[in-house]
């Protein structure tokens, strides 16, 4: 008996403590909570490219080099058939393509002692979080004995804040002034040096060529079969060569942008 | 115990790099350069063989040539001719045309003819001609700077014309004979 009433007692009790659990007000509130995540992305563009004589070797004042003279058509050996200012490296039509906005590549033929070719490009940062260039990984693919007989060059280099808009507050020069290279890895040192002590934000552009194009060796990320270290006659060496390098730019995120 | 425990952090430490490497997003752009050279050579076509050289009519195999070709190096294949004419005698004459196959991707100039007489011999008369396009030039009266640049894969013609026009006695079992060793460069040298 006493069993059944202390049984009972917990029973009532166990109800009245359910009672007062309703009798609380309750409330809720909920957070829900979204990440999206920044874009990271790096971009190559194309502003031109060209080939040429690099000595300025003027066709129309030279008295040697006419066809029609050789040909014994042109008893005179007073005109010339050709009109362009020097002998052009022959090139094919696709001669510099651009790859997704990823990949540039550039090539050249026929190219002599005394010629080469530039071409002046774009990079930009298209994400919406901060880069910045972490090194440039060099490889040749074909002809590495080749690679120090050509002179590289770089020209100007500019960083343009704000969308790509260009005007002197928002342009900063990296590289004012041409700078020459005698072999591979220093034009690649010289290029990681220039490049990689500034953080492009959203947006920014680095523009690697020059504003002038009248002169020869003046122009951008340029390449040129030396004439100093070559030998005109005998150096069989450059002649019917295939020489094939790639750089590869390493943009990682940065996350201080303060520069 | 203690080494469980050190190789234990070291696990956690080494999780904890990976996942800092990890982190960092990175994006890559290539530039791919290639530059294919020309090319300059010039050398002798060696199909031109003995039986290029045209006697008098009445020659009767009397007279006779040779022509060799050699290398300087495996490079340059047929850079060397050596013609021959034996047992001339007064009344042959021995006309031959060698070709000079051009090669080149650029146009080419001549830096030095390289031509010399070692010897001469009464009575025999050795005309050389150099034959550019539809130009003959005198070798023996040529300045180098007036011979015009020649372009790119343009064939050049030696002539060589022998005479034996004289009766000289002096001229009996010897021998006379000339080099001719141009130097090409590029045009723009």
């Amino acid at each position: 008996m006493k069993n059944s009433k202390l049984v009972s007692l917990v029973l009532i009790f166990s109800i009245i403590l359910m009672g007062v659990g309703y009798a609380y007000w309750n409330d809720s509130l909920s957070l829900t909570s979204e990440v999206s995540t920044g874009n990271f992305e790096v971009r190559l563009g194309i502003c031109q490219s060209s080939y040429g004589d690099y000595d300025n070797y003027p066709i129309n004042s030279d008295p040697h080099y006419d066809t029609d003279y050789v040909n014994g058509t042109d008893d005179s050996n007073g005109t010339h058939s050709y009109n362009g200012d020097y002998i052009p490296v022959d090139h094919s039509s696709d001669d510099i393509l651009l790859i997704a906005n990823k990949e540039i590549i550039f090539q050249l033929s026929n190219v002599y002692p005394g010629s080469g070719g530039w071409f002046n490009f774009f990079i930009s940062n298209e994400g919406t979080i901060p880069a910045k260039l972490k090194n440039i990984n060099k490889s040749v693919n074909l002809g590495s004995h080749l690679e120090n007989s050509f002179i590289y060059k770089i020209g100007n280099i500019r960083l343009i804040r704000n969308n790509g808009t260009e005007s002197s507050s928002n342009t900063i020069t990296l590289s004012p002034d041409p700078k020459v290279y005698y072999t591979l890895d220093s034009f690649v040192a010289g290029l990681e040096d220039i490049l990689d002590d500034y953080v492009l934000l959203p947006g920014d552009i680095v523009q690697v060529n020059n504003s002038s194009q009248a002169t020869s060796i003046s122009k951008m990320f340029d390449i040129y079969l030396d004439t100093n270290t070559t030998d005109y006659i005998n150096n069989y060496e450059t002649e019917n060569q295939n020489f094939e390098f790639e750089l590869d730019f390493v943009f990682t995120q940065w996350n201080d942008n303060g520069q | 115990m203690k080494k469980s425990r050190f190789l234990a952090l070291m696990l956690v430490a080494a999780v904890m790099l990976m996942g800092a490497g990890y982190a960092y997003w990175t994006d890559n752009l290539y530039v791919t350069t290639t530059v294919n050279t020309g090319e300059l050579d010039l050398y002798f076509d060696n199909t031109v063989t003995e039986s290029a050289i045209s006697w008098n009519d009445d020659n009767n195999d009397v007279a006779y040539g040779t022509i060799t070709y050699e290398e300087i190096t495996a490079d340059e294949p047929n850079s060397t001719a050596t013609v021959t004419f034996n047992n001339i005698y007064p009344g042959a004459t021995a006309d031959l045309t060698l070709d000079i196959i051009n090669d080149s991707t650029i146009p080419v100039r001549f830096e030095s003819l390289g031509f010399t007489n070692n010897t001469t011999l009464s009575g025999i008369t050795i005309t050389k001609e150099l034959i550019i396009g539809e130009v003959t030039y005198d070798l023996d009266n040529l300045d180098v700077s007036s011979i015009p640049n020649i372009p790119a894969g343009s064939d050049l013609q030696l002539k060589i014309y022998v005479s034996f026009a004289g009766a000289s006695i002096d001229s009996e079992d010897s021998t006379t004979s000339f080099t001719f060793n141009p130097q090409f460069t590029q045009f723009n040298k």
